[in-house]
C-alpha cells in the first residue's frame, strides 16, 4: 500500500491537487514526480491542499519546495490553500524565497575578488618571500636557543627532551633495525650477482661495508627520522597552534622556542647519530648474511675485508651528515608545524609538507656533502 | 499537555563512573515528548556526563537509559546506531568537518541515511539553513563563518534528519549577548513548529528563564539530581537555599565552580 493518496481536479488554467497520507523524506521523490506529473503545459496556479496530511517533515518541505521551483520554470505558481497546524508551523521556519535564490557568495555580501595573473604572480612572490622570511627568522631562533642550551643547560627542559630522546630513538630502533638489516642484504646481494662471474665475491665487503656507513646508512635512517618524528614534531606544534596553544605561551612571555623547539632539536640532534650508528651495524650484519649465505664466504674473511677497507672516516663522516640532517628534520617539523591555521585539516596538510621538505633538504644536504667530501 | 505526553527518554537509577570514580549517581528521569529540558549546575558537577550517557557516548555503570524506546545503556551497535538516526545532537564547539563546506557538512546525513536524488538533497540542505537563517552560505567552508554561524550551522546540522530529541551541549558558550538571544529564540521556534523534544547543557541563567520548561538541577558534592521543576519557581520557592542561591546568581552558592579534580 503506497504511503500517500494524490487527487487532482483541473478548473481551466488552475489545478487542485490534494495530497492525503504521509510527506516525509522516505517517499519525498516519490510524491514530487507524481505531482509534477499531474500538472499540465496549460496550468497557470496550482492549488494544493494538505489537510489531509497525515505526518509531514523535511521530505514534505522538500516536496512543497520542489514542486514550487518547477512551477515556476514554467511560468506557474502555487498556493497552499489549506493544511495543518503541524505544516504551517514547520513552514513557518523556512524561507522559501532564500532556498530558492541564489547563494549569498553570489549575492554579494561576501564578494570575491577577482585576480589577474599579474597580481596572482606577484601575490605568489610575496607568500614565497614571506615564507624565506620565516625560514630565516626560525632558523636565527633555533640557533640561539640552541647556543642558549649549551650556555645554560641547566635552563634546558630535560624531562620534555628525554621524552623526546626516547620517542625518536628508543621508539624508532625496530623499523630502523628492519629497514636497515634489508638495506644491507639487498645491497648485497645485487653486488653478489655481479661480482661472483668476476670471482670478486671477497670485494662484496668493500662495496657494502662503504656504501653503508658512508651513504644508506645516515640516509635510510634520517628519511625514517623524517616520517616518523619530523611528522610529529609538525603534528603536535600544528594541534598547538590550531588550538591557541602556542598563542597562550607567548601571551604569558615564555620562550616558545625554548618550550617547544629546543627540547626536540636536542633529543634529534643526540638521536640520530646514536641510530646511524647503529643502522650502520645492522646493515653490515645484513651484508654479512649474504657473503655468509649466498657467496658462501666465512664471516671472518667478511669481517677482515671490512677491517682493512673501512677507515674512522668512513663512520666518522657519516655520523656527522647525520648532526646536519637531524637539524634539518626537527628544524622543517617544528617550523612547520608553526605554520598551521584554521583546524584539523591544515595540521593533515602542513604534516604531509613537512615530510616530503624534510626528505627533500635531506637528499639535498646530502648531494652537497658528497661533492664537498670528494673534494676534501 | 507535556505531563501527559509519551516519554522519549527515561533514566533509571543511573550511575555514571569513569575510571572507577563515580560521576553521578542515583539518577532518576523522564523526558517528555515537546519538553525544554535543561541541565544545570556548576561547573565540574556531571552535566556533560549526563548528556553523553542519554546520546549513548558512554554507557552507564549501572541502571538504565532509554530513548525512543531502545535501551542504549546495554543495546548493541545496531540499535545504537537507530538511535542515533533518530537524534540530533549540537556539541559545544559545533564539531562541523572544517574539510567540507557547510552546504556538504549537512548533505553528508542525507546522503547516508536516505536514497535522495542531488538536487533533492540540494533543496533539502538549502531548506536547513533557511530555518536557520543562513540560506545561500552552503558554499563556505567552515572556518569562512563566525562563531554564532557555527553555531546555528550546527543546529542545521543536527536538524538534517527531522530528529525527534534534540540535545544542545553549552548552546551560547562563547556568544554575544545578542546572537545567544537569537539562537535562543531558534531553539524555542524548532521546539514549537516541529514538536521537537529539547535537551540543553547550560549554566546560562538567561537562557534557562526564556527557553526551559523544566530544569533539572546537579550537585558536585552528592554527584545526583538536587532539584527538578520550574526554573522560575525553583527560584522564588525551593526549600533548599542553595538552589535558590543558583537561579539568583547568589555568589558563595555551594553550586557554584568546583573543580573536576575535586570530584571524588
Amino acid at each position: 500500500m503506497r504511503s500517500f493518496e494524490l487527487a487532482v481536479e483541473p478548473k481551466g488554467e488552475a489545478l487542485r491537487m490534494a495530497i492525503r497520507g504521509r510527506m516525509e523524506i522516505a517517499n519525498a521523490q516519490e510524491v514530487l514526480e507524481e505531482a509534477s506529473r499531474h500538472v499540465q503545459n496549460g496550468v497557470r496556479h496550482v492549488q494544493l491542499d494538505l489537510s489531509g496530511v497525515e505526518y509531514f517533515d523535511s521530505g514534505g518541505g522538500a516536496v512543497v519546495l520542489g514542486l514550487r521551483e518547477r512551477l515556476r520554470q514554467r511560468q506557474a505558481d502555487l498556493t497552499i490553500v489549506a493544511s495543518t497546524p503541524e505544516i504551517d508551523g514547520f513552514l513557518s521556519l523556512v524561507d522559501e524565497e532564500a532556498v530558492l535564490n541564489a547563494s549569498a557568495r553570489e549575492q554579494g555580501p561576501h564578494e570575491t575578488v577577482v585576480e589577474t595573473a599579474v597580481e596572482g604572480l606577484g601575490a605568489s612572490v610575496l607568500a614565497a618571500a614571506s615564507m624565506g622570511r620565516d625560514i630565516v627568522l626560525f632558523t636565527g631562533e633555533m640557533m640561539i636557543g640552541l647556543a642558549d642550551a649549551i650556555r645554560h643547560p641547566s635552563k634546558m627542559r630535560w624531562r620534555e627532551t628525554w621524552l623526546y630522546m626516547q620517542r625518536t630513538g628508543v621508539d624508532g630502533l625496530p623499523i630502523v633495525s628492519l629497514i636497515s638489516f634489508l638495506m644491507g642484504l639487498i645491497t648485497a646481494f645485487q653486488a653478489a650477482v655481479q661480482l661472483k662471474q668476476f670471482g670478486a665475491d671477497i670485494y662484496i665487503a668493500n662495496l657494502v661495508g662503504l656504501s653503508i656507513t658512508r651513504e644508506l646508512g645516515p640516509l635510510m635512517t634520517a628519511i625514517i627520522a623524517a616520517g616518523r618524528s619530523g611528522a610529529a614534531f609538525a603534528a603536535e606544534i600544528g594541534t598547538m597552534k590550531v588550538s591557541e596553544e602556542v598563542d597562550a605561551l607567548e601571551i604569558m612571555g615564555l620562550d616558545r622556542t625554548r618550550f617547544l623547539v629546543t627540547p626536540k632539536v636536542v633529543a634529534l640532534l643526540l638521536m640520530l647519530p646514536a641510530l646511524t650508528v647503529f643502522s650502520d651495524v645492522v646493515g653490515l650484519f645484513g651484508g654479512l648474511t649474504v657473503a655468509r649465505f649466498s657467496l658462501e664466504l666465512p664471516a671472518q674473511v667478511y669481517l677482515r675485508q671490512l677491517q682493512w677497507v673501512l677507515t674512522p672516516w668512513d663512520v666518522v663522516s657519516g655520523l656527522v651528515k647525520s648532526v646536519v640532517f637531524a637539524l634539518l628534520v626537527a628544524g622543517v617539523g617544528c617550523l612547520w608545524g608553526f605554520e598551521a591555521r584554521g583546524g584539523a585539516e591544515s595540521v593533515g596538510r602542513i604534516t604531509t609538507a613537512a615530510i616530503v621538505a624534510g626528505i627533500f633538504m635531506i637528499i639535498v644536504a646530502d648531494a652537497v656533502f658528497t661533492v664537498v667530501f670528494h673534494y676534501w | 499537555m507535556e505531563g501527559d505526553a509519551e516519554a522519549v527518554i527515561q533514566i533509571e537509577d543511573m550511575v555514571a563512573a569513569y575510571e572507577g570514580r563515580v560521576i553521578l549517581r542515583d539518577i532518576n528521569l523522564t523526558v517528555r515528548r515537546g519538553e525544554r529540558l535543561f541541565i544545570v549546575g556548576g561547573s565540574g558537577c556531571g552535566k556533560t556526563t549526563l548528556l553523553r550517557h542519554m546520546i549513548g557516548l558512554q554507557r552507564p555503570a549501572s541502571g538504565k537509559v532509554i530513548v525512543l524506546g531502545k535501551d542504549i545503556g546495554v543495546g548493541d551497535e545496531e540499535t545504537l546506531r537507530e538511535v542515533h538516526r533518530r537524534i540530533g545532537v549540537s556539541f559545544q564547539a559545533g564539531a562541523l568537518f572544517a574539510s567540507l563546506t557547510l552546504g556538504q557538512n549537512i548533505a553528508l546525513l542525507l546522503e547516508e541515511y536516505t536514497d535522495l536524488p542531488a538536487d533533492t538533497v540540494h533543496r533539502l540542505v538549502r531548506m536547513k539553513l533557511s530555518m536557520v537563517k543562513l540560506a545561500g552560505y552552503e558554499d563556505f567552508m567552515i572556518s569562512e563563518l563566525s562563531g554564532g554561524m557555527k553555531k546555528r550551522a550546527a543546529l542545521a546540522r543536527a536538524v538534517a534528519l527531522d530528529p525527534g530529541i534534540l540535545f544542545f551541549d553549552e548552546p551560547s558558550a562563547g556568544l554575544d549577548p545578542v546572537t545567544s538571544v537569537e539562537l535562543d529564540e531558534l531553539i524555542l521556534q524548532v521546539n514549537e513548529s516541529l514538536g521537537t523534544t529539547i535537551v540543553v547543557v547550560s549554566h546560562e541563567l538567561p537562557s534557562i528563564y526564556k527557553v526551559a520548561s523544566r530544569v533539572v538541577m546537579l550537585d558536585a558534592s552528592t554527584h545526583s539530581v538536587v532539584a527538578q521543576g520550574d526554573p522560575r519557581e525553583l527560584r522564588e520557592h525551593s526549600p533548599d537555599e542553595r538552589v535558590r542561591g543558583f537561579f539568583n546568581r547568589q555568589p558563595g552558592s555551594e553550586f557554584a565552580g568546583r573543580r573536576k579534580a575535586d570530584v571524588h
